[in-house]
């Protein structure tokens, strides 16, 4: 598998959970697409992992996305029992525009594991711009490309 | 040289059988002559030089043209393999526990699903988890 993370990832202290250094990438689902598929979205790039952890992996990804919101232009976060629960942070731009980091974790039913989602997207939109358009926005299709 | 051999010379530059050597030499004795007797010759072989002056500097117009041509078609062509090259191609992709998949409606599916649970109607906290925390 070849490593997808781009070089505007770089600075980001969550790279290691895009990268497999947190958990293995057999455990994960990794999904990139860039270009102009998303160019409806006003997006460049999206860059997600999905991927059940344990207590320890999810302390530690809550961790990094956390040390992402120091840095971050704007933040909205909910914390519970000091564990990250939801994020979505506008980070610094860089030279393809804005860059926006999304974080979500949900127990598992059975409450043995919890089920984390990290997204980095990357362009001209902002995270206003994707409240608005995402619940109405029609679906991006291949009919679209 | 006597003028007889000037007006010698004119008549066989005028029959066209003047050497190079000798167009050349009239040509300068027309230039040093006020003799209205080789106005006539002095009128055309002015015209005749003047046309190869200017046949000599569209020629060199047309090179200067040509090179510039050439510079801007090289300098497009160097722009748009730029723009070509330099773009990223388009990539659409997941790996799902390892496993390679390309199916770009598939993969879309997942990107629509992800940002709708992150910036859609259900984005945020559980409410209802929030609630039990507060009051249990």
């Amino acid at each position: 598998m070849l490593p997808l993370a781009a070089r505007s990832q770089d600075g980001l202290r969550s790279r290691p959970v895009f990268d497999g250094g947190v958990v293995p990438k057999d455990r994960i689902v990794e999904t990139l697409v860039k270009g102009g598929y998303l160019k409806d979205y006003g997006i460049t790039m999206f860059h997600s992992v999905r991927m059940d952890v344990d207590e320890a992996e999810l302390q530690r990804i809550s961790d990094l996305v956390q040390e992402d919101a120091r840095n971050a232009v704007s933040k909205e976060m909910e914390i519970s029992h000091g564990l990250l629960s939801f994020a979505l942070l506008a980070l610094t731009p860089g030279p393809d525009g804005n860059r926006l980091l999304g974080f979500q974790s949900k127990p598992s039913d059975d409450g043995t594991s919890t089920s984390v989602i990290l997204v980095y997207l990357e362009g001209e939109t902002s995270l206003t711009d994707l409240k608005k358009s995402i619940p109405t926005n029609f679906k991006l299709s291949t009919k679209h490309l | 040289m006597t003028q007889d051999y000037w007006k010698e010379l004119t008549d066989k530059y005028f029959e066209g059988e003047t050497s190079p050597e000798e167009e050349r030499a009239l040509r300068g004795f027309l230039a040093r002559t006020d003799d209205p007797a080789f106005d006539e010759a002095r009128a055309v072989l002015g015209y005749f030089s003047a046309q190869r002056k200017r046949r000599a500097a569209r020629a060199g117009a047309r090179r200067l043209s040509g090179l510039l041509a050439a510079a801007a078609a090289l300098a497009i062509a160097a722009v748009l393999g730029h723009a070509l090259f330099s773009r990223e191609p388009d990539t659409c992709v997941m790996y799902a526990y390892g496993e390679e998949t390309t199916d770009t409606q598939y993969v879309l599916d997942d990107v629509n699903n992800t940002l709708t649970m992150l910036f859609g109607d259900s984005q945020g906290p559980d409410v209802a988890a929030q609630l039990n925390e507060l009051f249990n």
